[in-house]
């Protein structure tokens, strides 16, 4: 079973290192490829395709350990030209099947009499992105068959190199196009193509990667690699306008949190909630990712902006002291810096958490309107508004929810997986914290019918104004209650709304009579109709603007959900939360997913309702996403089963079924950890690109020594497999509450000092849950060596599961259940490795 | 309650607007590989990232218009030229505008080929609306806006109504009925959900 080679050090003849090397070069080009093929996605398609990548290329990783499951002998008696092979098909076809996949015409948007037709170009589409992901794992698994005594090390350099790979391309993202990620993710595996011990082979094989890469070049030459973005986003329509000459791009700039494009055209009008007579100035579009994320308005003076004074954002200025000081959060375009101006704010702070976006504003783009964020009294934040307001010691006049001033949160429900830590009842709460006594925290938010967006944010209010102690529900604010102090909740909201959107805005006292007088003469002045205040009566709801109502009640539907949500009644806020047909609970810091409407109790009566259109307007589209990763799931079930039906010697060997069990639960474990984990610690830095690198490559590193030094700690005494595998999950609970309490007292430490605090948290977990997998492999390739190749495919099969039931987990109980599933799962492997009779790991 | 909540939507009575559905030849106006389900109620696709719209909800916003022979018709984004082609079948004072050049050339092929002479097309940005030949009794602006553009309602006579979607141009929106009244003053109503492809699309229900 040698080779020839006279310097091998591993009973497989491989050199040493060699094995080493190539499973870190090729775990970093393909972890690398998977996180850029997000980001490519995120600009051409839409978000839930991007997160099916990690279904996609988890598949790949199923896929793998079927075929080195099947065709093991062959593939091991091959090994010294067969993994070299792999390596070089891996890293050709990384940009040769991205660039492949551009051709196809695949749309995000189904078009009822084509559904078949696009779901077939989707599935092309996907199986062409595969083929990177199962041409990696194969030269992985295959590596890990080959690596003998050396496994732990070459298992650590795969967690290795892919930490290196998720932290590398999250720099490269700052100086790369998406187009070329593909290229330059391939480079990386390429070099693990070269074997300086065996000259003859290395140029065969260099020189058809170097063939390859000319080719690419060349190709890339004659048709540059692009990115088709999908007809229905924003850019598409912008970069058509450009083509057909009606707009021009200004710059753009690129990050791991987005490609930030800024157009101008003279056929650009968006205001947000504008109800003014007079036209918009000159305005630039910014995008983001492809979709419209704010204007730039091109002026330079605060008067050329008067249009603004018709908007619903300029309303609390007349509601709050004079000279006020604002502080707006997630402000994009700088509208509302002009506005506050326009109102005599005696100063301006701006909390934007896309760096790459302000340094563009207040760059290069000063002289198209970008000055605004330079104007004097304004002041500049490039960070997350959470951060913002847990580190700040200042109060405001106004605080702002800038960032809320769009139509919707969710498209049909695919935002639904997204995660927002200001929108939360202790973001709220925060905000609110930040308040000056005679302040106003207000947000404008589209009208959705029936009403969901703006139905969460009154519930999110109260629930915020609750926990902060500020007021009580009306139920328990008795004569008691209100003698102490504490008000009912509903005294400190006042909402109205045009035919456009809504304003909610909340004191933190309850507002006083003449106030309340002040914004009914208001409201008729401007044209406005009143939602909800103390004390409104029945003719003042629903006009001038009518929306549709309750039958037989007074006003619409979001008078009647504050009437329920504020009612004296204690069961009735949570029956009316059961009743409504979107989930409008307030999220949490356990379950931040503002996003999230839809309700899967609802759906037979928006199918009944809408027909064939219930998925966009039952907003479950995730369910879309989630149920194409658990079909994934299937086929990657069936196809780590089908070694059993082919293979003789898995079907008969020992402890087959213990074996599934324990990689299945292990597999799980620990990308539920890792997704679970990735939310609290983008929280608590503040920063989702930072907190991405972090998790990722924290867990991987730590996993990888953890893995390094498995030979080690395995035999020491008393130590066995099922008490390793079982580390974990005692850690886990433990160290995920170090985090929320890191996030609680620390979220306002320096960048640095927190950085270094997560990472020594999390550093022991992540240490012990590198020890499963290999210890494991081992443990049950020594019993039989088939179980190898067929356990790194139940492995990554688990892995794929992992992903959307981490999601749903977290989306329905909250992260903390979501780590003690974790956990569970941890305990599981550690009793399926006590079945097994692994006493010690040595033996 | 759900079932309230999820209104149904409301049924087209109008007999005017049910014969100019039934005379216009939706099949004229999708390309060519759709054409065997030109008459499902269903947008399609006609290019350029536009569809036709769900004919029910062409239909539906034609009654919201509330014409009549007399009335003179501003339409915002001609796409494939059918809403003007079913709005042509009421009055002959319908006015369309588009915003995509090629888009424009291919409704005006297929307007002129089936003998709808009396519709004036332009080629401009429907935000600011033709003011020359207004003003109008109705508008219909078949594209996802996010205000009501000033100069839309400038053109508007009073007593005049314009059915617009109002909300993102990627997502659900609402269609709304604003009025002006005899004294100038904007009162509005929303009608339904809907939901356009991005600001020179058609819409579906």
């Amino acid at each position: 079973m040698t080779s020839g080679t006279g310097n091998a050090d591993t009973p497989q003849g491989f050199p040493a290192g060699y094995l080493v090397r190539v499973a870190g070069l090729v775990s970093c080009g393909v972890i690398a490829f998977e996180i850029g093929l997000i980001r490519v996605l995120q600009y051409a398609s839409w978000y839930h395709f991007a997160f099916l990548v990690i279904t996609i290329a988890l598949l790949g990783f199923g896929m793998s350990g079927t075929v080195l499951s099947l065709w093991r002998g062959y593939l091991l008696r091959h090994r010294q030209n067969a993994i070299p092979l792999l390596v070089l098909l891996t890293a050709v076809s990384i940009p040769l099947m991205l660039q492949a996949a551009q051709l196809l015409p695949v749309s995000g948007r189904f078009v009822p009499g084509l559904v078949f037709e696009q779901l077939a170009w989707w599935t092309g589409y996907w199986v062409l992105l595969t083929v990177p992901f199962a041409l990696g794992a194969m030269a992985i698994g295959l590596v890990l068959m080959s690596a003998g005594e050396r496994l732990s090390a070459v298992y650590a350099s795969n967690l290795i190199g892919s930490a290196v790979g998720a932290i590398g391309v999250t720099m490269v993202m700052y100086f790369v196009d998406p187009a070329w990620l593909g290229y330059v993710t391939g480079a990386v595996v390429l070099a693990a193509v070269i074997r300086p011990e065996r000259p003859a082979w290395s140029a065969v094989l260099v020189s058809a990667g170097v063939l390859a890469v000319l080719a690419g070049l060349l190709s890339a030459f004659l048709i540059p690699p692009s990115v088709r973005v999908d007809d229905d986003k924003y850019l598409a329509y912008v970069n058509r306008l450009v083509a057909g000459g009606q707009a021009e791009r200004l710059a753009g700039a690129r990050g791991p949190a987005g490609v930030v494009e800024i157009f101008r055209s003279d056929t650009f009008h968006d205001m947000a909630f504008m109800t003014d007579d007079r036209v918009p100035p000159s305005m630039a579009s910014i995008v983001v990712d492809g979709h419209r994320a704010g204007s730039l308005l091109r002026i330079d003076r605060p008067e050329q902006a008067e249009a603004l004074d018709g908007t619903l954002m300029a309303l609390p200025y007349a509601l709050a002291p004079p000279t006020p000081r604002v502080l707006l959060l997630d402000e994009v375009g700088g509208g509302n810096i002009w506005l506050a101006r326009r109102q005599g704010a005696a100063a301006v702070d701006v909390v934007q958490s896309n760096r790459v976006l302000s340094d563009l504003l207040s760059g290069p783009l000063e002289d198209e309107g970008g000055m605004v964020f330079d104007l004097p009294g304004v002041g500049l934040h490039p960070v997350e508004p959470r951060a913002f307001l847990e580190g700040t010691r200042g109060s405001f006049d106004l605080i702002q929810l800038a960032g809320m001033e769009s139509w919707s949160a969710a498209a049909g429900g695919l935002e639904g997986l997204n995660q927002d830590h200001l929108m939360t009842v202790e973001g709220v709460a925060a905000a609110l914290r930040r308040l000056s006594p005679d302040g106003i925290l207000h947000v404008s938010r589209g009208i959705q019918l029936p009403p969901r967006d703006n139905a969460k944010i009154a519930a999110t209010v109260i629930a915020a104004l609750e926990q902060s102690g500020i007021a009580r529900s009306a139920w328990s604010a008795g004569a008691a209650l209100e003698q102490s102090g504490v008000t009912r909740s509903g005294a400190h909201i006042a909402m109205v709304r045009d035919f456009l959107g809504v304003c909610t805005m909340v004191r933190p006292r309850p507002w006083r009579e003449g106030e309340i007088r002040r914004l009914r003469d208001l409201a008729a002045e401007r044209n406005l109709t009143p939602v909800y205040f103390e004390g409104i009566t029945a003719r003042e709801l629903n006009r001038p603007d009518e929306l549709p109502g309750p039958p037989g009640e007074d006003g619409d539907y979001l008078y009647h959900v504050m009437r329920r949500l504020l009612s004296e009644d204690p069961g009735e806020t949570a029956r009316f939360f059961e009743e409504w047909p979107f989930e409008i609970r307030p999220a949490t810091d356990d379950r931040p997913f503002f996003g999230n409407f839809g309700k899967l109790g609802a759906l037979p009566d928006f199918r009944r309702a809408y027909g064939a259109g219930w998925l966009l307007r039952s907003e479950l589209a995730y369910l879309f996403v989630l149920s194409t990763a658990v079909i994934v799931t299937c086929v990657g079930l069936v196809l780590t089963l089908l070694p059993f039906v082919f293979r003789a010697d898995i079907r008969r060997a020992s402890g087959r079924s213990i074996a599934a069990v324990y990689f299945l639960a292990v597999g799980l474990a620990y990308l539920v950890l890792e997704i679970a984990f990735l939310s609290g610690i983008q929280r608590l830095l503040g920063d989702p690109v930072i907190g991405g690198a972090a998790t990722v490559g924290g867990f991987l590193l730590c996993s990888g020594l953890g893995s390094l030094t498995a030979d080690r700690i395995a035999g020491l005494p008393g130590v066995s497999l099922a008490r390793l595998a079982m580390v974990p999950a005692v850690l886990a609970i433990p160290v995920f509450t170090g985090l929320i309490l890191l996030a609680l007292y620390g979220g306002a430490w320096p960048l640095g000092l927190r950085l270094v605090a997560v990472l020594v948290l999390i550093a022991p977990l992540a240490f012990a849950m590198g020890l499963p997998f290999p210890l494991g492999l081992r443990w049950f390739g020594t019993r039989s060596a088939a179980l190898v190749p067929w356990a790194w495919g139940v492995n990554g099969c688990a892995s794929v599961l992992a992903s959307p039931l981490a999601m749903i987990l977290a989306m329905q109980w909250g992260l903390v259940l979501t780590v003690t599933a974790a956990a569970a799962c941890y305990v599981v492997a550690g009793i399926a490795a006590m079945w097994s009779g692994a006493r010690t790991v040595a033996s | 309650m759900v079932e309230v909540i999820l209104d149904k939507s409301p049924m087209v009575t109008d007999g005017a607007v049910i014969r100019a559905m039934t005379d216009a030849p939706r099949h004229v106006f999708v390309h060519e590989q759709t054409r065997r389900i030109a008459y499902d109620d269903t947008p399609l696709p006609i290019g350029l990232g536009q569809t036709i719209s769900q004919p029910y909800i062409v239909a539906y916003m034609t009654e919201l218009l509330e014409i009549d022979p007399a009335s003179k018709v501003l339409e915002i984004g001609t796409g494939s030229g059918y809403q003007a082609a079913v709005l042509a079948h009421i009055t002959p004072h319908v006015y369309t505008m588009e915003i995509i050049e090629p888009l424009l050339d291919r409704a005006r092929g297929l307007l002129a080929e089936e003998g709808y002479d009396t519709v004036q097309t332009r080629h401009g940005d429907g935000y600011y609306g033709w003011p020359e030949a207004g003003p109008y009794d109705a508008i219909i602006v078949t594209c996802a806006a996010g205000h009501l553009p000033p100069l839309l309602w400038s053109q508007l006579k009073p007593g005049g109504r314009i059915v617009i979607p109002i909300g993102e141009m990627t997502g659900v929106q609402r269609l709304v009925v604003v009025r002006k009244t005899a004294d100038g003053e904007r009162t509005s109503r929303t009608v339904m959900p809907v939901r356009f492809v991005p600001m020179t699309g058609r819409v579906e229900q």
